[in-house]
């Protein structure tokens, strides 16, 4: 299971709106794509600019992972994408751990180790 | 004025004018106000998520990414503005430049026909005639040849 399966399955299960799942989804990947570019320009513009070239370009998701792995040489701006993916995903999973119910939170283990 | 309004509270604050980031405020100034709103945010996630759990929580959480993705929008749109002005700036400063260039080549085509005009009219080797120097054939109509000043033509002997 991906981690886009995982969120579907979370907002499922928290009784999310139907209508503003997509928005979910798609506003968290804006937002983790956002920080990232910000804090990776902090450490090498170059990468930066690599990152955002491929998104207006339309790259896909093959594509976006070769120019990280290739941009994740540079050990600062792997520091920088780790740190902020841990940042922004913790943040999603403690307002789980805070604020689901015990059944909610079964439900998504269950869903995850299917 | 009360004793110490003057005083700055922040360092970012206490620096003179000319030191100040040209474009919207400095990268301390930034990282400090997102963090805020950060907090702000998750307090905002906090507080939805004791009244109406999971699902109200996650509202909040899409509420303030959005709040902060919108707000990059707008910094980002004000540096480009800020760009384009200072690009405009440039080009104007540049098109002053080529529009004096523009304005001295007119005025050096206009007094070239002038003197061509003169030249055809006789008017320009009165006025070499006053300076006391020797015309320029390509001043002078083409039938006519360059002549002495002070020198009388063979048809007025």
């Amino acid at each position: 299971m991906n981690f886009d399966q995982i969120l579907t399955k979370v907002l499922e299960i928290a009784e999310f709106p139907r209508e503003k799942r997509q928005e979910f989804v798609t506003t968290f990947y804006e937002y983790l794509y956002m920080r990232m570019v910000s804090e990776i320009r902090e450490v090498d513009e170059e990468s930066a600019d690599r990152v955002m070239e491929a998104n207006a370009e339309g790259a896909d998701a093959k594509k976006l992972k070769q120019i990280f792995e290739e941009i994740s040489q540079n050990p600062k701006v792997k520091s920088k994408i780790d740190e902020i993916t841990d940042e922004v995903i913790s943040k999603l999973v403690d307002d789980v751990a805070k604020f689901a119910t015990e059944e909610q939170k079964q439900k998504i283990l269950t869903a995850i180790s299917t | 004025m009360a004793e110490g309004a003057e005083t700055p509270d922040r360092p970012e604050d206490a620096r003179p004018q000319s030191q100040q980031p040209e474009f919207g405020p400095s990268d301390a100034q930034r990282a400090t106000r997102e963090d805020l709103k950060g907090k702000v945010d998750d307090n905002k996630v906090e507080a939805a998520g004791h009244k109406g759990g999971l699902r109200a929580a996650l509202l909040a959480r899409l509420e303030s990414w959005e709040g902060t993705l919108d707000q990059e929008r707008k910094q980002l749109f004000a540096q480009r503005v800020e760009r384009a002005r200072a690009v405009d700036a440039d080009r104007d400063s540049f098109k002053g430049v080529l529009n004096s260039w523009i304005q001295l080549w007119d005025v050096s085509q206009a007094l070239h026909s002038d003197l061509a005009r003169a030249a055809k009219t006789g008017i320009i080797k009165a006025g070499i005639n006053i300076l006391g120097g020797q015309p320029k054939r390509e001043w002078l109509p083409a039938e006519e040849e360059p002549q002495a000043i002070g020198s009388e033509s063979p048809a007025s002997k």
